[in-house]
C-alpha cells in the first residue's frame, strides 16, 4: 500500500496498532451493551406505565366525549416513548431508525385524530410498548441479573467478609455446592465468575441485538416505506445528475466557443492577412504571423486546460493519491496531503468524484479563502471514502455556490454526503463521504 | 462599417482586416443594445454582427439584426457565426430584401473573399455561406426537382445561392460567362423560377424556392 511517498504525503497504515485497537473496540462494545440493557430495562417500565394508563383511561372515558382527546394524548405519549426507544436502538445499532409518520392534512383536531388513528405506525408503536414492557422487561432483567451475578462472583474476595453471617438467608453466600466462608473460597468464586463471564456477555449481546433488531423492524419504516423513500431519493438525484450533465455540456461548449474557437478564428484571420501582405509588406506579414503563432499557442493551452478539467489523466494513470499530490503541487497556497487506507482500487466514479471535491475545494481555497495553509485528507475506512479539505482562511464559503452545489449533486448521486462548514472568519472544512465497498 | 462582436481577439482582427481593405470602421461594439444605438447614430453602410452576443450568448445576433432592419429598412448586415443553422438563415433571408449575409466565421481566413462578401452585402446583395447552401441543397430526397439538374448546373446553383454574380461564377468554375448564363437559365427553367436580372433578386428566388422544399 505504501507504494510511493512524496515529501508532501504521509501514508498512514489503516490500523497502526491493530491489536490494541481491537481490544478497545471489544471493551467499548461490552460497555455499550450493558448501558443499553439498563436503558432498555428502564424504558420497558416507562412503556408499561404509558400503555396501561393511556389505554385504560381512554377506554374508560370513551363512553364520554373526553375519551377522544385522551386517545390523542395517549397516542402522542406512546409516540414519544417509542421515539426514545427508537433513538436508543439507533444509537446501539450505529444506524439511526427513521420515524415515519403520516402528516395530518391540517392542524385541526379531527384531522389529527383521523391521521393518527389510521396511521399504522401508531398501532405498531403501541404494540411495541406492550410487547416491550413484558418480553423486553424480562429479557433485560435476565441479562442484567446474569451480569450482576458474574460481577459479584469475580469481585467476591473484595466483599465476602462484609456479609455478617454467610449462613443466614439474607446475603447468602451459599452457592449450592459450597459456602463462601474464607478468602480461599472467595477466590474460587472469582474463578467461577470468570468462567461464567463469557456466558453473561453472550446473553447481553444476544438480548441487545434481538432488541435493537426488533425495534428497527417494528418502529422503523417498513420495507415498502423504505423503498418508497429510496425511489424518491433516486429520482431526485437522477434528475440532479441530468441537470448537472447538461450544465456541464453547456459550460464546455461556451468554453470552446469563447476560448479555442475564437482564437482559431483570429489565427486564421491573421494568417489570411499575412498571406496578402507577404509580397507588399513583408514586415507587416511577419508581425501577423507572429500573432498567429501566439493565437495557436493560446488555443492549445485552452484546449489543454479544458481536457484536464474534463478528465484528469493522472487520476486514471496513477490513482487518487498521486492526483491529489498533483493538485497540491499546482496550488499557490501550500497544501499537505494525507492518504489513509487502500486507494488503488477505488472504483472510477468514486475516485473521480473525490478528486473533483478536492480540486474544487482547492480552487476555492486559492481564489477566495485568503488562507496560508490547507490540508487534503483522503481516507478509506470502514466502507467509506472520505475526502476532507480544510484551510485556515476567512471562511464564508457558500454551500449553494455553483461549484459546491455541483459537487454535492455528484456526491449524492453516489449515495454520499457533502458537508460544508465555513463560518465567517473561518476555518473552512469541506468533507465528502462516499460509500465505497 | 459597424462591428458587433463580443470577443476582443476576433473584433480587433476584423477591425484591422476591414480597415486594411479600405473600409472605415466607425464603431466596434460588444452588445446588442449598444449596436442598435450606434446604428441610429452612425447610419453605417454595412454592419458585421456575431451571432452569439451577451447577455444569453445564444442567437442575439440574429434577433438584433432583424430588429435593426426593422428600424432601418434595408440596412445591410452580415452575420458571422460559428455554426450554420438553417433556422437563422431562414429568419434572415425571409424579409425578401437584399443586403443580408450569413457566413461562417471560418471565412475570415480568406480576406479577399470575405471582403468581397462584405462589399456585396453593402451594395444590397447577399452572401450565404457555402456550408449553408450545401445544407439547403443536400435536403433533396432523390425525388425532387434538384435531381433534374446536371452536376454543373448544381454547382452553378450553389454559387448563385451564395450570392455570386455571373462573372464571379465564371471565374470560380473557370468557364466563360456565356456558359454560366446558359446554365443559369437552364436552372431557372428546370426549377420553374421566375427569371430576374438583379443579382440578389435571383439569389432570394433560389433561396425561397429551396426553403419551400
Amino acid at each position: 500500500m505504501i507504494a510511493m511517498t512524496t515529501t508532501e504525503t504521509h501514508f498512514i497504515p489503516a490500523a497502526s496498532q491493530p491489536h490494541a485497537r481491537r481490544s478497545i473496540a471489544v471493551l467499548t462494545s461490552i460497555g455499550k451493551d450493558v448501558l443499553y440493557l439498563f436503558a432498555m430495562f428502564a424504558m420497558s417500565i416507562v412503556g408499561f406505565v404509558v400503555w396501561v394508563t393511556g389505554l385504560s383511561v381512554t377506554a374508560g372515558l370513551l363512553v364520554l366525549i373526553v375519551g377522544v382527546p385522551m386517545w390523542l394524548v395517549t397516542a402522542y405519549v406512546s409516540r414519544w416513548t417509542a421515539g426514545v426507544d427508537r433513538r436508543l436502538a439507533g444509537w446501539r445499532r450505529g444506524r439511526p431508525i427513521a420515524a415515519v409518520y403520516r402528516q395530518p392534512q391540517s392542524s385541526s383536531l379531527p384531522a389529527r385524530l383521523k391521521t393518527i388513528t389510521i396511521d399504522p405506525q401508531t398501532w405498531k408503536d403501541l404494540g411495541w410498548l406492550v410487547i416491550n414492557s413484558i418480553v423486553g422487561f424480562a429479557f433485560a432483567l435476565t441479562a442484567l441479573t446474569a451480569t450482576a451475578v458474574v460481577i459479584g462472583y469475580i469481585t467476591m474476595p473484595l466483599w465476602w467478609w462484609a456479609i455478617p453471617d454467610p449462613h443466614t438467608q439474607y446475603g447468602t453466600l451459599n452457592l449450592g455446592i459450597y459456602t463462601v466462608t474464607s478468602t480461599g473460597w472467595a477466590f474460587v468464586t472469582t474463578a467461577l465468575g470468570l468462567l461464567l463471564a463469557p456466558l453473561a456477555l453472550l446473553i447481553n449481546r444476544g438480548v441487545t441485538a434481538a432488541h435493537t433488531g426488533s425495534a428497527a423492524r417494528l418502529l422503523g419504516p417498513s420495507e415498502r416505506q423504505e423503498l418508497h423513500s429510496r425511489v424518491e431519493q433516486l429520482a431526485s438525484t437522477r434528475s440532479d445528475v441530468v441537470d448537472a450533465a447538461d450544465d456541464r455540456l453547456r459550460r464546455i461548449e461556451r468554453d470552446l466557443h469563447d476560448g479555442a474557437q475564437a482564437r482559431l478564428v483570429a489565427l486564421a484571420m491573421e494568417l489570411g492577412m499575412a498571406e496578402e501582405e507577404l509580397a507588399s509588406d513583408p514586415e507587416a506579414a511577419r508581425v501577423a504571423v507572429r500573432k498567429a503563432r501566439r493565437e495557436a499557442l493560446g488555443a492549445l493551452g485552452e484546449l489543454r486546460d479544458l481536457s484536464r478539467g474534463l478528465r484528469p489523466a493522472l487520476l486514471q494513470e496513477r490513482g487518487l493519491g498521486a492526483a491529489a499530490d498533483e493538485l497540491a503541487r499546482r496550488s499557490t497556497v501550500p497544501v499537505t496531503v494525507e492518504c489513509t487506507g487502500p486507494l488503488e482500487r477505488v472504483p472510477d466514479p468514486i475516485g473521480t468524484a473525490a478528486y473533483f471535491v478536492a480540486a474544487e475545494a482547492l480552487t476555492n481555497v486559492n481564489k477566495h479563502s485568503e488562507a496560508t495553509a490547507a490540508r487534503i485528507a483522503i481516507e478509506r475506512v470502514g466502507g467509506h471514502l472520505a475526502v476532507t479539505v480544510t484551510d485556515n482562511g476567512r471562511g464564508g464559503a457558500n454551500e449553494n455556490g455553483s461549484g459546491l452545489a455541483g459537487l454535492g449533486t455528484r456526491v449524492r448521486a453516489l449515495d454520499g454526503t457533502l458537508a460544508v462548514d465555513s463560518p465567517d472568519g473561518g476555518p473552512t472544512t469541506i468533507k465528502a463521504e462516499i460509500p465505497c465497498e | 462599417v459597424i462591428i458587433c462582436e463580443d470577443h476582443a481577439l476576433v473584433r480587433d482582427g476584423l477591425e484591422r482586416l476591414l480597415s486594411t481593405h479600405g473600409f472605415d470602421v466607425v464603431a466596434s461594439v460588444t452588445d446588442p443594445s449598444a449596436f442598435l444605438a450606434k446604428v441610429k447614430d452612425e447610419s453605417p453602410d454595412v454592419c458585421v454582427v456575431d451571432v452569439r452576443l451577451p447577455p444569453s450568448f445564444t442567437d442575439e445576433g440574429v434577433r438584433v439584426a432583424v430588429e435593426a432592419r426593422k428600424q432601418v429598412p434595408g440596412l445591410p448586415i452580415l452575420i458571422l457565426s460559428q455554426y450554420v443553422e438553417q433556422t437563422y438563415a431562414r429568419e434572415l433571408f425571409s424579409g425578401g430584401d437584399g443586403g443580408v449575409g450569413y457566413l461562417l466565421k471560418d471565412r475570415v481566413a480568406d480576406p479577399a473573399q470575405f471582403v468581397e462578401a462584405v462589399r456585396r452585402v453593402a451594395e444590397g446583395g447577399t452572401a450565404l455561406d457555402p456550408e449553408a447552401v450545401a445544407q439547403l441543397l443536400g435536403h433533396g430526397d432523390g425525388k425532387g426537382r434538384l435531381d433534374l439538374l446536371t452536376p454543373r448546373e448544381r454547382e452553378v446553383l450553389s454559387l448563385m445561392a451564395e450570392g455570386r454574380s455571373n462573372s464571379g461564377i465564371a471565374e470560380e468554375l473557370v468557364i466563360s460567362e456565356r456558359a454560366v448564363e446558359k446554365h443559369v437559365s437552364n436552372v431557372f427553367w428546370k426549377l420553374d423560377l421566375p427569371a430576374s436580372g438583379k443579382e440578389h433578386r435571383r439569389v432570394l428566388a433560389v433561396l425561397a424556392w429551396l426553403q419551400a422544399q
